[in-house]
């Protein structure tokens, strides 16, 4: 298992924790839940990023457990387009409000868990799936979570669908 | 109830009994259009006769006359509604010119023009509760509430016509009064209140159509006689089971039956003994006990049950409910409302399957127990006879109709023991006015009419209430499911195949009722859904935010099973429109792409969650009414303070989030 340690780069106050550490371990998908691995499925199944994906996510009532990353073109980053409310419930609507449509180097402190996310995503090609353990401390109260994720590309854009469990809220 | 003491502390019923909807409009007794008609050909037949001496000629004339006018003269001349455009059209001649309509007596056409309001009056009393009326687009008003405003016109028009100086103003609500009547015949009734409020400015006394030429093109005659026509075209092309509710056709008629009993019986002369007053109190009981019991179907029976409450308790106010006269029919009427609640969308009651058989059956009651009155009478053959062809031709439309539930045979069956019995005992039975089996009944009658309650008894069984598209929808949903399986493999003909099949019967199958609509626009929305955003092109985004609030709240009264599915279906496409909004603001949409451009669904699928990530970030900016009203009721405030306090809020909200 891989231990990597974020120290925090400059010191901007007192609110902020010392150390951020997040620890990513990489699982086969037959551990993930059920709802993750149908996900995943259907994105298979789908092949391209289409209007079915979103629906299927809508009318099983998906949505709410997946935050998605696209980019709009080959050099642009990747900016989130849609937070889930898992992600939401640890990170605050707040949070939300304030990176929805940015790229993750928006706010340095409480992207972690994020960034990390996406630079597995970074690296996976399109049509691949792939499920991560992840756990967080240093970022408000510490949580372990799992994420199911999926990439397309199409003309040099990207995204990114990351379907979230949050496992334990410690 | 006792009978030596209703006379005093009754006053006699001032009430007529209730005429039932359909009889009024569609039915095919006409005996005004009847003696009209006659009237004009025996005129032309007398005028031929140029050669006979003049005193046999005047009592032919005068013969003609009296027949005209002993029909004219009773009070409810008119009986349908083929009746009242017969009189339309009389008035039409007679202020046309017609010369077989000018020879008549000078007093007949405002008998006639009476008639007409009273018969008018007697539909529009039977129906106003039951429909409601449509509004005319061009002027923005249902019809009724045109009707209402004309008829206002009129009257103002009239005040200031008194007053030479209010020239200019008279003009003004001229123009208007001629707009509102020409919307008003541009435009097809749709419910049978638009079609009353039509015949009603037709019957209005003071309605342009009786001091002009209907046929002179432009006119408010013309107008209004064309909207007249097309009322009548409506009113008769209606389903027997829209009109009038013809399921509580039973219940009006033990209602007529119970008012006649009652008006009989009272109107005994004071200090009849009680044995002579016996047999009208004991038809009183039954008819009574049998309002009572019958069950309602429909708003329209309910009402006639309540209506029948508080006749009782203004006949004496010291009623209780739990008395034994009222507690049945409060009990009925409850039963009938529970039914009718639990009934999904309940807007457009389906028609009973048999409703026309239904229908005939209590016509052949109405006529059959007509005939036994008049027969009683010493009643001329001739007199008869009419009673007799209408009972002939219900017979005959009953045997060609084919059955479709227990309930169209019964019908058939009990109109056959009657016909092969030939006995009065079996109408009793039939009628359902002999509690008992009677005793001279062989083996063959016993058989028969085992079989008619068989029937009767397999017809009050629940149906399945949902309608085939009902049903079609729930085998769709499955259908979809499993073609979504993740489990099943990737070769996917066999689903495909079914759903394009059941796809194909949603399409095709008839709206039978309001769930059906809704079950339709489901299926619309998912296929538009479906296919994606480049289906809805800019052209018809705009009729889509308004049509979702009313399907939106057409959805609550779906079935359970299917409400979910089609919120979240309605859910979709407000998303879509929402990432359509965003797509052209994006100048995306102004170029027409939908065919000659491939539709670029990556970006347009990261315009969908977008567009769903604004709106699970943000509170609506306008409050939901249910939100009002949770947040006034907690307060203690008005729905209108709680509004304003949401809209601050949202506000500061939004400031917060920026």
């Amino acid at each position: 298992m891989a231990v990597i340690t974020f120290p925090a780069t400059q010191d901007r106050g007192a609110l902020r924790p010392v150390s951020t550490e997040v620890s990513i371990q990489r699982l086969a998908m037959s551990s993930a839940t059920e709802w993750q691995r149908q996900i995943m499925t259907e994105c298979r199944r789908q092949g391209i990023l289409n209007p079915a994906v979103f629906a299927y996510l809508k009318a099983n009532r998906l949505l709410d457990r997946c935050t998605l990353l696209a980019s709009e073109g080959p050099t642009s980053p990747l900016l989130f387009k849609f937070i889930g409310v898992p992600t939401l419930s640890v990170l605050g609507r707040a949070w939300g409000r304030s990176v929805l449509g940015q790229p993750e180097d928006i706010d340095p402190h409480v992207e972690f868990a994020h960034s990390i996310g996406m630079q597995y995503v970074e690296a996976i090609g399109a049509g691949e799936a792939l499920f991560n353990r992840i756990s967080v401390t240093g970022v408000g109260r510490p949580f372990v979570y799992t994420h199911a994720v999926y990439g397309w590309s199409d003309r040099g854009r990207r995204a990114v669908l990351s379907c979230i469990d949050v496992h334990t809220l410690h | 109830m006792k009978t030596d003491d209703h006379d005093t502390r009754r006053p006699q019923p001032q009430r007529k009994p209730l005429d039932p909807l359909r009889g009024l409009l569609l039915g095919t007794a006409a005996p005004f259009a009847g003696a009209y008609a006659a009237y004009h050909a025996e005129t032309a037949r007398i005028g031929k006769m140029t050669d006979l001496p003049g005193d046999e000629f005047g009592a032919l004339v005068n013969a003609k006359d009296e027949a005209f006018t002993s029909v004219v003269r009773s009070p409810d001349s008119l009986c349908t509604i083929a009746d009242a455009i017969a009189a339309v059209g009389f008035l039409r001649d007679y202020i046309t010119g017609d010369e077989t309509a000018t020879l008549v007596d000078i007093r007949f056409p405002p008998a006639i023009a009476d008639a007409l309001w009273s018969f008018l009056a007697r539909v529009h009393e039977s129906a106003k509760a039951t429909e409601g009326s449509t509004i005319i687009p061009e002027l923005g008003m249902t019809f009724t509430e045109a009707a209402d405003r004309r008829s206002a016109l009129y009257a103002a028009v009239k005040d200031i016509s008194d007053d030479e100086a209010g020239d200019d103003e008279v003009d003004k609500l001229c123009e208007e009064e001629n707009r509102i009547i020409h919307a008003i015949a541009a435009i097809q009734p749709q419910t049978v209140a638009d079609c009353l409020a039509v015949l009603q400015l037709v019957g209005d006394k003071d309605t342009a159509l009786q001091h002009s030429d209907v046929h002179a093109p432009g006119t408010m005659a013309a107008a209004l006689f064309h909207a007249t026509l097309s009322a009548a075209a409506v009113l008769s092309s209606m389903p027997a089971g829209m009109v009038g509710h013809g399921s509580d056709a039973e219940l009006v008629s033990l209602y007529n039956r119970l008012i006649e009993a009652e008006s009989t019986l009272n109107s005994r002369a004071p200090g009849t003994s009680d044995e002579e007053l016996e047999p009208f109190v004991a038809a009183f009981r039954d008819a009574d006990s049998a309002f009572r019991k019958a069950p309602a179907r429909s708003v329209a029976g309910i009402a006639l049950k309540l209506r029948r409450f508080w006749d009782l308790c203004e006949e004496d106010p010291s009623i209780a409910p739990q008395a034994e006269d009222v507690i049945d029919l409060l009990k009925t009427a409850n039963e009938a409302a529970e039914r009718l609640s639990a009934m999904p969308a309940g807007m457009l009651p389906a028609a009973h399957a048999d409703a026309e058989l239904l229908d005939l059956w209590h016509q052949y009651m109405d006529l059959s127990r007509r005939w036994d009155a008049m027969a009683k009478t010493s009643a001329s053959d001739e007199e008869m006879e009419p009673l007799g062809k209408a009972i002939d031709r219900i017979d005959d439309r009953m045997t060609e109709l084919p059955a479709l539930t227990m309930a169209g045979v019964a019908v058939k069956m009990k109109r056959l023991m009657i016909r092969y019995t030939e006995a009065p005992w079996a109408v009793d039975m039939t009628f359902g006015d002999m509690p008992e089996p009677h005793t001279d009944m062989d083996s063959r009658d016993w058989m028969i009419w085992k079989a008619i309650q068989d029937a009767e008894r397999l017809a009050q069984q629940p149906q399945a209430s949902a309608s085939s598209l009902t049903a079609i929808y729930t085998r769709w949903r499955e259908a979809q499911a499993r073609y979504n399986d993740p489990n099943l493999p990737d070769d996917q003909d066999e689903a495909t195949k079914e759903l394009d099949e059941i796809e194909r019967r949603l399409a095709l199958e008839p709206v039978q009722c309001a769930t059906d609509v809704f079950v339709k626009l489901a299926a619309l929305l998912s296929e538009l859904h479906t296919v994606g955003v480049p289906v809805i092109d800019a052209e018809h985004k705009e009729a889509w935010p308004r049509l979702l609030p009313i399907t939106e709240a057409a959805a609550d009264m779906l079935p359970p099973d299917v409400r979910g599915p089609f919120k979240d279906m309605m859910a979709g496409i407000r998303m879509t429109i929402a990432a359509m909004d965003e797509a052209d603001a994006k100048g995306r949409l102004h170029t027409p792409a939908r065919s000659t451009q491939p539709a670029d669904t990556f970006a347009d699928t990261i315009a969908a969650f977008e567009a769903e990530a604004a709106q699970a970030l943000s509170l609506p900016s306008t409050p939901t009414l249910a939100m009002v009203e949770a947040g006034a009721a907690a307060a203690g405030i008005d729905i209108e303070q709680a509004r304003a306090i949401y809209a601050a809020m949202a506000e500061a909200y939004k400031k917060e989030a920026a």
